[in-house]
């Protein structure tokens, strides 16, 4: 961190092996990515346990690995997506946030659009307070 | 306009006594970093940080305490943070700190946990 200016950053990583049909994946300091299935259920999280990029350099780092099956989606998101103040005043948290993931129209197919149009229309008007960024994987 | 306030007393000769309060998000850390930091680095001391006035924290906050947490341990200090919401606790828990400060449910707990 002394040498970036005394700041740190979470990271989600995962590379996928189209062969095997395998990812693997490592986070640090970051909430979970979801694989969301074509079965249905809550999605499902991906997080490896180890801690925010700088804030202990030098440690190992775990990696995990998980069979991808025919029809999935992989989210991967910025804290920014849920950590809002909703038009209630209640603080939104992941567990708030990722219904959205598996209530839309398309199904498994659901659009990075229509989660921020729904996490726009339940915070408080004006600008979110961080950033929304959000990347939606399909595999197929 | 700042979200956060903060107040610190001195426990013993070794430790000091933080509470914080409000939002730790943009202006929130903004509002309490530099205080926080110059009250805790120099000090000589442990910290215990009371958090149960603390209704968020950011990734700007994360960084404020992973830094002083750092600038403690390098002459052997400890931070304990306590009293942490279900929501802060699960972000504290997200961002996997325990190997760097300890994260505990109450005061005593957080002192138990510092160096002797």
């Amino acid at each position: 961190m002394e040498t970036h200016g005394g700041y740190c950053f979470t990271t989600w990583y995962g590379v996928f092996d189209r062969e095997e049909r395998r990812l693997a994946f490592a986070s640090g300091g970051h909430h979970p990515a979801y694989l969301v299935t074509s079965l249905g259920g809550a999605p499902m999280p991906l997080r490896t346990r180890n801690p925010v990029m700088g804030a202990m350099p030098g440690i190992p780092f775990d990696a995990s690995e998980i069979p991808i099956p025919e029809t999935c989606r992989l989210h991967i998101f910025s804290d920014g997506c849920f950590e809002i103040t909703d038009r209630a005043g209640q603080q939104w948290s992941l567990e708030t946030f990722l219904p959205l993931l598996t209530q839309g129209p398309e199904g498994v197919e659901i659009s990075c659009q229509s989660v921020f149009e729904a996490v726009r229309g339940a915070a408080q008007p004006g600008p979110l307070a961080d950033d929304f960024s959000i990347l939606s994987v399909s595999f197929r | 306009m700042s979200t956060s306030s903060m107040n610190i007393t001195p426990l013993d000769d070794t430790t000091l006594a933080v509470a914080l309060e409000g939002r730790l998000d943009v202006p929130g850390v903004d509002g309490v970093e530099t205080w926080f930091t110059a009250a805790l680095v120099p000090s000589g001391k442990n910290a215990i940080v009371d958090m149960s006035g603390v209704e968020f924290v950011a990734s700007l906050g994360i960084r404020m305490f992973v830094s002083v947490a750092r600038a403690l341990a390098r002459d052997g200090r400890k931070i304990a943070l306590y009293g942490c919401n279900a929501q802060v606790a699960e972000i504290m828990e997200m961002a996997d700190l325990d190997k760097l400060m300890s994260v505990t449910a109450d005061a005593d707990a957080a002192r138990a946990a510092l160096p002797a």
